[in-house]
């Protein structure tokens, strides 16, 4: 598979494509991780990530490459490593001069609306998800989920998004997160 | 229609973008002044980024499934890959045939001479490149060929293939001396003992190897081979359903040669880096031989 190929799969949101860059580039990718102080977990966690930056770039169909996608997604390894290495830093000196940080509460929210889209039926999850994190149109959300039409798709996810909104809610409020 | 459903639409055209340039103004205006509906976007904001995250994360748990192929390196003391072609099975004649475009890397055989028949010797001698005799008759264990390329004359072009020399040899004289390879054979047991031993050795020595010498793996939906294997330009080919389950491929360096293991399904597979055809892959009953392999997988794994 040639690159424009690659992209032209992602453009239709196959995600075999993603998985085909995963090994062809896995050492490659990570070996430039773990060559600058990272672990092996690290290398592949930023691998990952940096692959799932790719997709969700490639997927809109505006992505123009003007390097081969090995430079490019080498490039957001990079970026990717060095934030994590800035952060790493960061945290050992907060570390030392506020003791106790405590995220709790926004980690707990997290939680809660992961657990509750986890929960949500298969439709709503893929709708919700092509949607806000593949940023595909209602359109191609219709096509790719075999609907008839783009109205069906957009009263679909209208009804998700107000059933999450309300579950999240409901959530929300016994542990007394709304006022 | 209450209060906190219009915040709620009200809220979520502003975040789809379907609000037009006007709409979009009075919405950011309100916002300044109404904490309520600053408070729903950010609650809308943040079940969006929940949404995001979710995916994200599913993305990522696809990818960390996606199996990827760590080699071991170790060194071990194996047999020639001559003796391990041999004894996996695979006719002496088989074997001539794949290689005779290579024989100068051929091992050495130690060869008798012996009084058996022609027909034995016609299939075997002209893969040996080097031949030790221990007969006395020099001008022929010297130089087959060119002795019998003198001696032949009448009876010569018997056949044309390059062991013409123990035919024709044969054919001229009294006493025949005829070529009889003694080539070491052995069961598939004690091949697989071998390899256990030499497994067993494992520790003492690792290559540093680079990573990128790896060989590649694919995964081939076949429907005519179902669970099938070939090596095609040092990539590891898998015909068959391999997506369903996590496959693991276990690669052992040796002296003579690299050797592969499949893993799949909790069962052990042997893959040979000669075959170029698709070949059925073949389960490992060699209880020692599956013990083993399970110590180097775990040993990789940790």
């Amino acid at each position: 598979m040639n690159d424009s190929e690659v992209l032209n799969k992602i453009s239709i949101g196959d995600e075999s494509a993603l998985d085909y860059l995963y090994k062809k580039y896995y050492r490659m990718m990570t070996n430039m991780v773990i060559k600058n102080n990272g672990s092996e977990q690290e290398a592949k966690d930023v691998y990952q990530d940096a692959l799932v930056v790719f997709w969700q770039k490639a997927i809109s169909g505006n992505l123009v490459l003007t390097s081969k996608i090995s430079t490019y997604l080498y490039s957001i390894c990079q970026n990717l490593w060095r934030k994590e290495l800035e952060r790493k830093s960061r945290l050992v000196s907060d570390e030392k001069d506020t003791p106790h940080y405590s995220g709790h509460e926004q980690e707990e929210k997290a939680k809660i609306i992961h657990d509750i889209i986890n929960q949500m039926g298969d439709t709503c999850r893929k709708i919700l998800s092509y949607h806000y994190f593949d940023g595909l149109s209602m359109t191609d959300i219709a096509e790719k989920l075999g609907y008839a039409n783009t109205d069906t798709a957009k009263t679909k996810k209208y009804k998700c998004k107000q059933k999450l909104y309300q579950l999240v809610k409901s959530k929300y409020s016994e542990r007394d997160f709304l006022d | 229609m209450s209060k906190g459903q219009s915040y709620e639409q009200l809220v979520g055209s502003y975040l789809d973008n379907e609000m037009s340039e006007k709409q979009r103004m009075d919405f950011e205006n309100q916002l300044q002044s109404n904490p309520d509906l600053s408070k729903e976007l950010g609650f809308q904001q943040e079940v969006i980024n929940g949404v995001k995250n979710f995916r994200r994360l599913e993305l990522k748990a696809r990818l960390e499934n996606i199996p990827i192929y760590t080699p071991v390196y170790q060194t071990i003391a194996f047999k020639a890959v001559a003796v391990v072609a041999i004894t996996a099975g695979i006719g002496f004649g088989t074997y001539y045939l794949l290689n005779r475009g290579n024989e100068s890397t051929l091992p050495k055989v130690e060869l008798a001479y012996t009084d058996s028949t022609l027909a034995e010797t016609e299939e075997v001698v002209p893969a040996i490149p080097q031949i030790q005799t221990t007969d006395t008759h020099s001008d022929t264990a010297t130089s087959p060929d060119s002795e019998i390329s003198k001696t032949e004359s009448g009876t010569a072009q018997k056949s044309k293939k390059r062991d013409k020399s123990s035919t024709t040899a044969s054919a001229s004289t009294a006493k025949p001396n005829v070529v009889t390879p003694r080539v070491e054979t052995f069961t598939d047991d004690e091949f697989e003992s071998e390899e256990i031993s030499a497994l067993k050795t494992q520790s003492t020595e690792t290559i540093a190897e680079p990573l990128s010498e790896a060989v590649e793996v694919a995964t081939i939906k076949d429907k005519k081979n179902k669970f099938h294997y070939k090596f095609y330009e040092n990539k590891l080919y898998l015909l068959g359903t391999f997506d369903d389950m996590p496959y693991e491929i276990i690669e052992i360096n040796s002296k003579s040669g690299k050797k592969f293991f499949l893993y799949y399904k909790e069962n052990f597979y042997r893959l040979l880096n000669d075959q170029v055809k698709p070949t059925p892959l073949e389960r490992i009953e060699n209880d020692s031989l599956v013990n083993e392999l399970k110590i180097i997988q775990m040993n990789k794994s940790h």
